[in-house]
């Protein structure tokens, strides 16, 4: 038998193995390993530095370098220009996080953001950083529980 | 495993956005690779295919598979098969040595407490599906099993899915293949079943424990 704590941290585990390892073996999924933010050179450019993602996928990079040729000019990195932006990519996060379930949650104490290309959701991604929980908490509470379920729909979000 | 940008590569597909890079090595490790588990065999190695194995004390499951004539040279006991309308059928053993399932023969002379390894593969790598054959004459239920890898070397009777693409130099791409075991009724397939998937379950909690351990905090 375990404890509550016990089975909430199993729980958790297996979803995180759904996640990645299901998610791999599909063939049209990717999976986001990482996401850093970086910061500007300047201490005052909290927000300006670009965002940093390893997308996980399983094929060969022939195939990766089609895949980008399909649109050239698609040279758009994740980043966030400004306060407004991160907070949609924190949003992301936080969906994501319910996604999994709310223990989840819980297990962190920085917020990740999990972004999966799916049927029903354009990306899952894995992100730390962004926001202390705390500070994301007060952060929902001013974009509001529509736009967040919002943004998790849309990859444009996070730009 | 945090990649500089150069190394990641964007697309735009259908309107969205995509950001690809390579599957990093310390991920492809953590998914696919091997543990090697110090109680699977005496000598703290994972057995291989022709290893005679210890099966007493671990609960093995009766069952049978198909032996295709490339698959013939893994059998090695000519008595554990048998021929029926024109398919020949191996007497095989399922069991679970801690974090690997492996299929094990009758050994010759042996009164069931060891079974020479026929195939092994990492239980966290696995899919176990049971299909309710009750509509056929025999009572024989089937157990799918689907054996996930990055490497083109697949476990011993399993037969991998072909693929459209043709494989590349340097082809990351994942193996799917596949494996039908039979049970001799509903009651000893759902048995199985349920141990098998129940280890499996096991096997990808401790990986997935990993994968969190292995995110950047």
């Amino acid at each position: 038998m375990y404890s509550n704590g016990d089975e909430k941290e199993i729980d958790s585990d297996l979803k995180m193995d759904k996640v990645f390892f299901e998610a791999f073996c599909d063939g049209d999924s990717f999976v986001v390993e990482s996401m850093i933010r970086k910061q500007g050179a300047s201490a005052e450019s909290l927000w300006d530095g670009p965002g940093c993602i390893a997308v996980a996928k399983d094929g060969n990079m022939l195939q990766l370098a089609k895949q980008i040729c399909e649109d050239i000019s698609a040279k758009h990195i994740i980043g966030h220009d400004c306060e407004e932006a991160a907070y949609r990519c924190c949003a992301n996060s936080a969906v994501s996080h319910i996604q999994l379930g709310k223990s989840f949650l819980s297990s962190f104490s920085c917020l990740s953001l999990f972004i999966i290309l799916s049927h029903n959701y354009h990306l899952t991604l894995v992100q730390r950083c962004v926001f202390k929980t705390s500070q994301t908490e007060t952060r929902k509470k001013n974009i509001g529980e529509r736009d967040w379920l919002y943004c998790s729909r849309d990859i444009d979000a996070v730009h | 495993m945090t990649r500089c940008i150069s190394e990641t590569m964007v697309s735009r597909k259908n309107g969205h956005h995509l950001l690809i890079s390579p599957l990093s090595e310390n991920f492809s490790r953590l998914l696919f690779e091997e543990e090697v588990s110090l109680t699977a065999n005496y000598n703290g190695l994972i057995p291989k295919p022709g290893d005679v194995v210890k099966l007493v004390g671990r609960k093995p499951f009766p069952c049978v598979c198909e032996v295709t004539e490339e698959n013939q040279p893994l059998v090695t006991d000519g008595v554990a098969c048998v021929v029926a309308e024109g398919v020949k059928w191996q007497s095989l053993y399922l069991v679970m040595l801690n974090k690997h399932m492996v299929l094990t023969e009758p050994v010759k002379g042996d009164s069931g407490g060891y079974g020479r390894v026929i195939t092994i593969c990492p239980l966290a790598c696995l899919m176990a599906e049971s299909y309710d054959t009750q509509e056929n004459e025999s009572s024989a239920q089937r157990l799918l099993l689907t054996h996930f890898s990055l490497e083109k070397h697949i476990p011993g009777l399993f037969i991998a899915e072909k693929s459209d693409i043709s494989p590349e130099v340097d082809d990351i791409r994942i193996i799917r293949s596949c494996l039908d075991i039979w049970f001799e009724d509903s009651n000893s397939a759902t048995k199985a079943h349920k141990a098998l998937c129940s280890r499996i379950f096991k096997a990808r909690i401790e990986r997935g424990k990993k994968i969190r351990e292995a995110l950047p905090h």
